[in-house]
Parts: structure tokens; C-alpha cells; sequence
């Protein structure tokens, strides 16, 4: 079965994607062959008109933004490194499946 | 002379609930390898009644997976699937519940069984159900679902992708090429949870019908939302539509979420005939 990308031409932009394509396409509309179905780890680029590997997500660290308080670099160093250690495993305790973050996404839980 | 409700015979039998357990949930359904149905589960040995209708209740609930689970109807070793790959993920540490309803028929004293796939080998799901039955006067229950969509080899469904451009449609998906029988009821089935960490976001979602590049929007502007862990509704439908047989459907959306990660979701369609 031959799969096609469906294309505004004068800008990439992508429409559709599939295996049955309509007999004749609207004008500025083109058909480009592809190997099969987008493969989910892929993206379409307009400029290029092909399809990209997608860009790895990017996860922010909740212990980053408590690093970031105001204060509390401070407050670790002044204890021992067994005690600075034994918070920090709390917080990742605490934090469980919430400790990552996106970009977007408050700090705050 | 009072008026005569068509639900007044209306019956509703239990099945695949473990009320002897401390679960307080359905019966467990387990894999034995990722993406590969495992053995079938009992949910009744022997309905009470004919049914004009069946909900099972999925409930994903030790590790973050995707699962598509089977209804089958038969004995032991001769299971015929009525209802098949039932999709539903769930989120490392958390648990969902979801009502699959389907007015199929089923007769009286059959067995009822289930199974599933799913992309971790040690998910576990609990299913429960109920056969409903309703009024003489009620519509006739319809026979077949016809699922589409699903990828057997992750366990999940059709990628949708509304690109980069937020509060802009994306690209249609296609979801079946042909459709194989005609569908009187859609139902819409929504995925992607494994991936939980994303900001709050919400999609519109079209359903469409025609060959790529040529497609009329069927039902527009579905709403998604994601929220903490999870995209709601996981399920929309089943909902009246006239597809007829060798149909293209196909699938796409906008969102709020313009990251190349976070704006994904994946869809099946159920199509009742």
C-alpha cells in the first residue's frame, strides 16, 4: 500500500497524510510518496518537506527549582554533606512521580 | 392508565466483580510478554439474560502501560472475540477507571471472557461489567464492533500530531483506509498518557471522511483536556453517525500545546454495526 504526504506546495505546510488520495488534488496541493504511516517518533518540516526526527522532550528538575530558592544553597551548606544528602533524598522522596517538570508547567505542586 | 415505560423490563447483571477480595474491583487481567495478548480472564460463566448492551469498566492500575483488552464470548478454549483492543493507558503510580458502553447483543447463558496486551509485561488491569437489558420497546441492539486505529505493536493507537502552530488544525491522520463494515455508532477512544508530565493543555479534535487531501469534516471540535495525569474524556461515544462500508476516516486536531512531545495524543475508533 503506498502512503503519501499531502502538501500545501508554496509553504510545506502539511494537510494530510494516507493511502487513498483523491483523484485530482485542489490546485497548489501536491502529493509526496512516503515510505508508510508517520512513525511517531517523527515530525513533519515545512521547510524541507520531509519528515524530521522529533526533538527529545526537555524535563526540568523540581530539585533545581528548590535549589533555586532563595536561601537555601545557603541553608545545605551549612549543614554536613550526610545531612545535606539525607534532604535531598527527602525531597526526592517527596516529590515522587512529580519531581520532573516542563517548561510551562508551575514549579508549584 | 399509566404510561408504559419502555425501561420498565430493564436488567442489569454484574459481572467480573471480586466482592470477596479486599480489591473491591473487577477481575484481574495480567501479560505474560509486552504486546501480546495473555490468557482470557472470566467476567460470568453464564448470562442471565439476552443483552441489548454491554459496559465493562477498565481499570489499569500498578505500572505506567499502555493496554488493549478483548471481550469474548464461548467456552473455555473456543472464545470468539465481540468487542476487540478496548484501548486505555495509565500513569506510573496512578490508576484510572474507565465505562466502555456498546449496545451489542449477546444471548442468554453465554460465557463472557476477556483479555488484554499490553506495552509493559507486568501491567495489571481489573475489568468489571454489567450486561444491561432494557424494554421491548427500546432500539434493537446492533452486532458488531469493528475496531480501528490501534497499533498491535505498542499496544496503543493512531498518533495525532496538531502541530506547531497553536489554535491551528493539524494534519489529517488516517485512522482506516477502508472501513469494513458500516458504522450506526462511533465511538471515540483517547490515549497518550504515558507521557504525563506536560503543562495543562486542551486539543479540538475532528473526525473526517474522504480520501487524503479531499476530506469532509464528519464531527468537529471535540474537546480534550489534559489535566495533572491525564486527557479527558478517554472515551466520547458511542455516538449516531452513517458511514457506510470502504470509508476513509481519518483524525486530526489543534491544541493549546505547541511543544513537539506534549501536544501528542493518540485516538482508536470502536464503529457498532
Amino acid at each position: 500500500m503506498s502512503w503519501f504526504a499531502i502538501v500545501e506546495e508554496s509553504t510545506g505546510r502539511l494537510i494530510s497524510t494516507g493511502s487513498v488520495i483523491a483523484p485530482v488534488l485542489p490546485l497548489g496541493i501536491i502529493a509526496i510518496p512516503i515510505s508508510g504511516p508517520p512513525d511517531p517518533d517523527q515530525m513533519w518540516n515545512a521547510q524541507t518537506q520531509q519528515f524530521v526526527a522529533r526533538p527529545p522532550k526537555v524535563l526540568i528538575d523540581r530539585l533545581d527549582d528548590i535549589r533555586a530558592r532563595s536561601g537555601i544553597i545557603a541553608t545545605l551548606q551549612a549543614i554536613t554533606p550526610d545531612q545535606r544528602q539525607i534532604i535531598m533524598d527527602t525531597f526526592i522522596w517527596l516529590l515522587g512521580n512529580r519531581r520532573f517538570r516542563v517548561q510551562g508547567m508551575d514549579p508549584n505542586l | 392508565m399509566s404510561d408504559w415505560i419502555s425501561s420498565d423490563t430493564s436488567r442489569y447483571c454484574a459481572m467480573g466483580t471480586v466482592e470477596q477480595t479486599q480489591s473491591s474491583r473487577g477481575t484481574s487481567l495480567a501479560v505474560l510478554a509486552i504486546n501480546t495478548k495473555g490468557g482470557y480472564g472470566e467476567l460470568i460463566n453464564s448470562s442471565p439474560f439476552d443483552t441489548n448492551g454491554i459496559m465493562v469498566c477498565l481499570n489499569p492500575y500498578n505500572v505506567g502501560n499502555r493496554c488493549l483488552v478483548d471481550i469474548a464470548i464461548g467456552p473455555i478454549g473456543s472464545e470468539q472475540v465481540i468487542v476487540n483492543n478496548l484501548h486505555i493507558d495509565n500513569v506510573i503510580n496512578d490508576q484510572i477507571s474507565v465505562s466502555f458502553c456498546f449496545p451489542v447483543a449477546i444471548p442468554g447463558q453465554t460465557r463472557i471472557a476477556a483479555r488484554m496486551q499490553s506495552s509493559s509485561a507486568s501491567a495489571k488491569l481489573a475489568i468489571a461489567g454489567h450486561l444491561l437489558s432494557s424494554g421491548f420497546a427500546d432500539v434493537s441492539p446492533l452486532g458488531k464492533v469493528t475496531t480501528y486505529g490501534v497499533d498491535m505493536s505498542d499496544s496503543g493507537g493512531t498518533q495525532i500530531d496538531p502541530g506547531a502552530i497553536a489554535g491551528v488544525k493539524g494534519a489529517w491522520a488516517q485512522i482506516v483506509s477502508n472501513t469494513t463494515s458500516p458504522i450506526t455508532k462511533l465511538a471515540i477512544v483517547i490515549g497518550g498518557d504515558t507521557n504525563s508530565i506536560r503543562a495543562n493543555s486542551s486539543w479540538l479534535l475532528d473526525i473526517g471522511i474522504g480520501s487524503s487531501g479531499s476530506e469532509t469534516v464528519l464531527i468537529n471540535n471535540l474537546p480534550l483536556v489534559f489535566h495533572e495525569n491525564y486527557i479527558f474524556p478517554k472515551i466520547i461515544g458511542p455516538m449516531s453517525v452513517s458511514i457506510p462500508t470502504a470509508t476513509r476516516i481519518a483524525v486530526r486536531a489543534q491544541s493549546t500545546n505547541v511543544d513537539a512531545t506534549d501536544r501528542l495524543f493518540d485516538i482508536a475508533l470502536y464503529g457498532v454495526s
